[in-house]
């Protein structure tokens, strides 16, 4: 009985161990939809970008430090052609670096949804209705690891191997 | 040489017209053009650029050869030293600077990048003050689908007209005199990742552009436009069947490996040439005596070589044209199959030289790949081709077959990162073009020596957005310079003398009739140096680094000048002019890399600089 | 599912192995994909070595379990009788050397000579392989090209191969992520993938039928769902296959499926697959180009009919969970016209 409950333990262990280790994570199913809230009274604001609580509602990433999410936001920058405009590791290029402290278009969840989900007018194509809104917030998790450790897929080397 | 008495009629005659002449719109295919002035017939002389007037810049290179050689001499190697400021011009815009003003009648044309203004300054008037400026409506949309900087390379002059291109893909036609737009053709779509960002060629009464986006997927294409009316006569693809390429019977390559049929669609895997790059973004040149204009056509898409096995043609290819009709004569493949973004786009410079003794009609094109090639323009054959700056991705060109011996470990691919291929994608020398003195008989090849890793990556062409499939990092080639100013005597095949640089040599040279050579850095220094030595004569600091190209012309009050942009950008300049950030070698397709530290160096700022003694 | 039951089976008791054993080696009976079922001569020879070596593995097993049996049996007897033989130094070393060296050295030798030789005879195609077969792991499915000198003459398929009988096929495979492995078990031996390193071999069928592959090195979640099809026909048969595979979709007849091949354009279909002859011509995915015509979805997840199709067009996830095609929020009529259109894929 004791050896039959140890193994079944060490099983489950096993289980368990395998699901985290290798299990990718399974998409939790994000709100569809976008809160279109009213133009409240809140103020417009000097900074510019679309202000979180008038366009899209208090708008999460319901991804926000799942590591699993960033390692997929690092494929999904790949495979969506964002690395062409934004730098192989979003240092920029035609468009904007996303490794600096500068937001264009402000850095709320919400702004950065609406920027990828809308286009910006400078060169930011229209996303919504082509990338799926789960990935865009996969998107979203993995620009938030630039420049910090859990950054998947960090920069090679700057070395001058020449000089 | 102009038409002059007739203008102010045909502009009297459009404003009394009014609606009749603006905004008539005339679609044909895909295209649509709108025109001012019905197709003015009118009789029309057309003299080659710059011939009768020596102190004039009419064309991109100058002349139509390219040659960007003035025949100028007060500035002297004895004089040089008090070269200094006369005046400036600041354009307003902060992106880089590449091309060149143009100085027809007086007069200065200044052509800015996106959003495309040109100003016209009078140059009788000590302010220089603008004779009319025209900022045609543009869309901010363009500027995400331009790969390299929204760069403009100048504006070309003929018949009275001022030609340039527009970002967002149109070309406009405005008169030299008025600033009165007086045509307007859109031939790229931005939605399909097409921009304009080339100086087009006059030659007679046809204007020759091309379409840039090679890393975005689109189908490279040159077009004719008539002068009159902006519409299109030809257009030839650079990919896809001989009938799109316009190969006709008259089409005799030199090599074998360029003869069969409708190659631009059997060299590609199914569907490839459609979404094959090949642009025409580069210079265009003519030669008079064999009637043919010469460009080049860019890298095949995508990057990533795995994804289109074959030679890719006509991607890397000069092409000789009949302008007339368009039709091919010739075609040269410089780098078959490209696997390092090695574009063929760099101006073919026309000029006969002695080689071995016997006069030759030859191109001279210092390739990215970083080849210098003499070929005959006759015929497309390869003279000589000898690398300028430290090459390892092919031990030589093989000038029975015409292609390139190939080094097997250099090779890019997925999933493989290949290191250290000499040039790096920006090339030995990149767009900013070089120039040809037939006083020296050398050639001034403004070089970059950088070197990368490569990897091929997985990627999916999307309309309208980067094509590319490639992880890429630069940094400086052997040495640790990564620009150098190398003049190289194309008989030869050999370099005579080489000036080094710090940062890779993103201006063009300019050479003059008293032997000089002018240059810019990317650090925003102006240059002279002794075209025999290479010994610096003279040099200034300008507030922005400078990736233009400058020329020397003679101003009204009988003295020569010369004249540069600064204002830092393009591929290489866009960690300084976009704030990328230096700590991501593979931003801005891996340049940044090469150039962590340019920010230290130099800011965005876009000024015209002029020079005299 | 198959995780747990991989992760379980790591402590297996004696019992439970040899009952998997028995019930493995009796799959062969039953049509599953065994080794011990060869379609061809080297998976023949490849087969008769297994069975050598399980052979000599199973009388191996019995000796020693004799062995092992025989002094617990007389330690047994002795424990009772109360009486423990005394212990002699050197009483075991004759059998150490013998049973624990010298006969393992010896067959371990015969075994490596057997092997060494079945393995170069298989290694190497009797004659040239007349074509290429160029085959790249994903997680979790397999690219498929067929390379002609000819670059317009390429074809590129997924998790379905279809060759010609009795002629050897040469292989190259590599890798876009992890190490996978590639095997059909009744065609060949297992071959590694691995990616930045591309691998060759051959293989070949004797005999015609539909043989499934699967991947052979544990590559992440959905490894199980990583298999594929090889269908092996006479060589006019296969020729009509390629010829039809180099074409490009032809362009519909009928509305709705006009209708769907703009939504699939249209949609995120685009981004990741390519329609050879559209403007799709994303490279992430599968190409779909003759998406009809093959047998299963998903690599061999589940068969290839439309409800399946629409089901894994809509949300794969539940399907196959952690494959790389998100759920996708399409309207009816959309689907139902992608669904018209790509039917007419053949």
């Amino acid at each position: 009985m004791m050896r039959a409950l140890v193994i079944a333990g060490f099983a489950a262990a096993l289980v368990v161990g395998c699901q985290r280790d290798e299990g990718r994570e399974l998409p939790h199913g994000p709100p569809r939809g976008v809160a279109f809230t009213a133009v409240s009274d809140t103020a417009a604001g000097v900074i510019p970008g679309i202000h979180p609580q008038v366009v899209y509602g208090a708008l999460r990433n319901p991804y926000t430090g799942n590591a699993q999410a960033e390692r997929d936001g690092r494929q999904l920058f790949l495979m969506y052609n964002c690395v062409g405009c934004h730098g192989g590791r979003a240092g920029g290029g035609m468009g904007p670096s996303l490794r600096d402290s500068a937001w264009i278009y402000g850095n709320g969840d919400a702004d950065l949804f609406g920027t990828i989900t809308e286009g910006r007018p400078n060169g930011m194509p229209t996303w919504g209705g082509k990338i799926p809104e789960d990935q865009i917030w996969k998107l979203i998790s993995y620009i938030r690891t630039l420049r910090t450790k859990a950054e998947p897929d960090p920069p090679p080397p700057a070395t001058q191997p020449n000089r | 040489m102009l038409t002059s008495a007739s203008r102010p009629l045909v502009a009297a005659a459009c404003a009394v017209l009014g609606a009749a002449c603006t905004g008539k719109k005339e679609a044909s295919a895909s295209l649509t053009h709108e025109r001012a002035t019905d197709a003015s017939s009118s009789p029309t002389t057309f003299v080659q650029p710059g011939a009768d007037k020596p102190g004039e810049w009419v064309s991109a290179g100058r002349d139509y050869a390219g040659t960007r050689y003035s025949p100028l001499d007060q500035i002297t190697a004895a004089n040089v030293a008090n070269l200094k400021v006369a005046w400036t011009f600041s354009t307003g815009v902060l992106n880089g600077h590449e091309g060149q003003p143009l100085v027809v009648d007086n007069t200065m044309y200044v052509t800015t990048p996106w959003p495309n203004i040109t100003y016209a300054l009078d140059l009788a008037d000590a302010h220089a003050p603008a004779k009319w400026a025209l900022a045609p409506p543009t869309v901010p949309a363009s500027k995400g689908e331009a790969c390299c900087d929204v760069v403009n390379r100048g504006a070309a002059y003929g018949d009275g007209k001022i030609v340039w291109n527009m970002l967002d893909g149109n070309t406009i036609a405005a008169d030299a005199k008025t600033g009165k737009q007086l045509w307007k053709t859109k031939l790229a779509d931005i939605d399909k990742g097409e921009t304009m960002t080339m100086a087009p060629l006059i030659v007679k009464n046809k204007v020759f552009v091309g379409v840039s986006g090679a890393e975005m997927g689109v189908r490279g294409w040159m077009a004719a436009l008539d002068l009159g009316d902006g519409h299109v006569v030809w257009k030839a693809y650079s990919t896809g069947s001989d009938k799109d390429v316009l190969i006709g019977s008259d089409f005799k390559p030199f090599y074998s490996f360029l003869r069969g049929q409708d190659l631009g669609v059997k060299t590609w895997p199914p569907d490839q040439w459609k979404i094959g790059g090949a642009t025409v973004w580069g210079w265009i040149t003519y030669d008079p005596e064999t009637n043919l204009i010469f460009y080049g056509t860019g890298n095949p898409g995508a990057w990533n070589p795995d994804l289109r096995p074959g030679d890719n043609l006509w991607s890397m290819t000069i092409f000789a044209r009949d302008p007339e009709t368009g039709a091919a004569k010739w075609a040269y493949q410089l780098t078959p199959h490209d696997m390092w973004d090695y574009d063929a786009v760099n101006e073919s410079i026309v000029a006969d030289i002695d080689i071995d003794g016997k006069p030759r009609k030859v191109l001279l094109h210092a390739e990215r790949n970083g080849f210098a090639y003499v070929i005959d323009r006759t015929n497309g054959q390869v003279i000589n081709a000898q690398p300028f700056v430290f090459t390892n991705w092919a031990t030589g060109i093989d000038l029975q077959s015409g292609r390139p011996r190939y080094v097997p470990d250099k090779m890019t691919r997925q999933g493989v990162i290949i290191r250290n291929i000499c040039p790096s994608s920006t090339g030995g020398k990149d767009q900013q073009p070089a120039s040809w003195s037939p006083r020296t008989k050398l050639w001034y090849i403004p070089a970059t020596n950088d070197c990368m890793d490569y990897e091929g990556t997985a990627v999916s062409y999307i309309a309208g957005t980067p094509y590319l499939g490639a992880d890429v990092r630069m940094y400086a080639g052997p040495g640790g310079n990564r620009g150098e100013l190398v003049a190289w005597d194309p008989a030869q095949g050999k370099k005579v003398w080489g000036v080094k640089e710090n940062f890779p040599l993103w201006s063009g040279t300019l050479v003059t009739g008293s032997d000089l050579v002018f240059y810019g850095t990317m650090d925003g220094w102006v240059k002279a140096v002794d075209a025999h030595s290479g010994k610096l004569l003279w040099s200034f600091k300008t507030g922005s680094g400078v990736i233009g190209n400058p020329i020397s012309y003679l101003g009204p009050d009988g003295k020569q000048y010369i004249a540069i942009y600064t204002g830092v950008g393009g591929w290489m300049g866009a960690i300084a002019s976009a704030n990328l950030s230096p700590d991501d070698p593979t931003a801005a397709l891996g340049a940044t890399g090469a150039a962590p530290d340019l920010k230290r160096y130099t800011a965005p700022g876009g000024m015209l600089f002029v020079f005299g003694l | 599912m198959s995780v747990r039951s991989r992760c379980t089976g790591r402590t297996p008791g004696l019992g439970a192995s040899a009952a998997a054993l028995i019930a493995w080696l009796g799959s062969a009976c039953a049509g599953a994909p065994s080794p011990f079922r060869p379609a061809s001569e080297p998976a023949a020879q490849l087969a008769s070595l297994g069975w050598l070596l399980t052979i000599i593995a199973a009388i191996v097993c019995v000796i020693i379990m004799v062995l092992v049996l025989i002094p617990a049996l007389r330690g047994w007897r002795a424990t009772r009788a109360r009486e423990l033989p005394p212990l002699h130094r050197g009483d075991g070393e004759r059998w150490i050397v013998i049973g624990g060296i010298a006969i393992p050295v010896v067959m371990l030798l015969g075994v490596f000579v057997v092997t060494a030789a079945t393995l170069s005879k298989t290694s190497h195609p009797p004659t040239r392989a007349r074509f290429m077969i160029q085959v790249t792991g994903h997680q979790w499915w397999w690219e498929v090209h067929y390379p002609s000198p000819d670059p317009q003459q390429n074809v590129t398929t997924a998790n379905e191969i279809h060759i010609p009988i009795g002629e050897p096929i040469a292989l190259r495979v590599d890798s876009r992520d992890v190490i996978h492995s590639f095997w059909v078990p009744q065609l060949h031996g297992k071959i590694d993938v691995i990616p930045g390193q591309t691998n060759t071999f051959w293989f070949r069928a004797d005999s015609a039928g539909v043989y499934r592959g699967q991947c052979a090195e544990y590559c992440g979640i959905q490894h199980t769902h990583m298999a594929l099809q090889v269908v092996a026909e006479p060589r006019a048969q296969f020729e009509a296959w390629l010829a039809q595979q180099r074409r490009p979709a032809v362009a519909p007849g009928d509305a709705l499926a006009l209708a769907g091949r703009a939504a699939f354009e249209r949609q995120a279909c685009s981004l990741c697959h390519a329609i050879q002859g559209t403007g799709a011509a994303g490279k992430l995915g599968p190409d779909l180009t003759h998406v009809a015509s093959r047998m299963m979805l998903g690599a061999g997840t589940i068969p290839n009919t439309p409800g399946h199709l629409a089901g894994w067009i809509m949300n794969s996830q539940t399907i196959k969970p952690g494959n790389d095609m998100p759920q996708m929020y399409i309207d009816g009529a959309s689907l139902h016209a992608i669904m018209a259109y790509l039917a007419t894929l053949h």
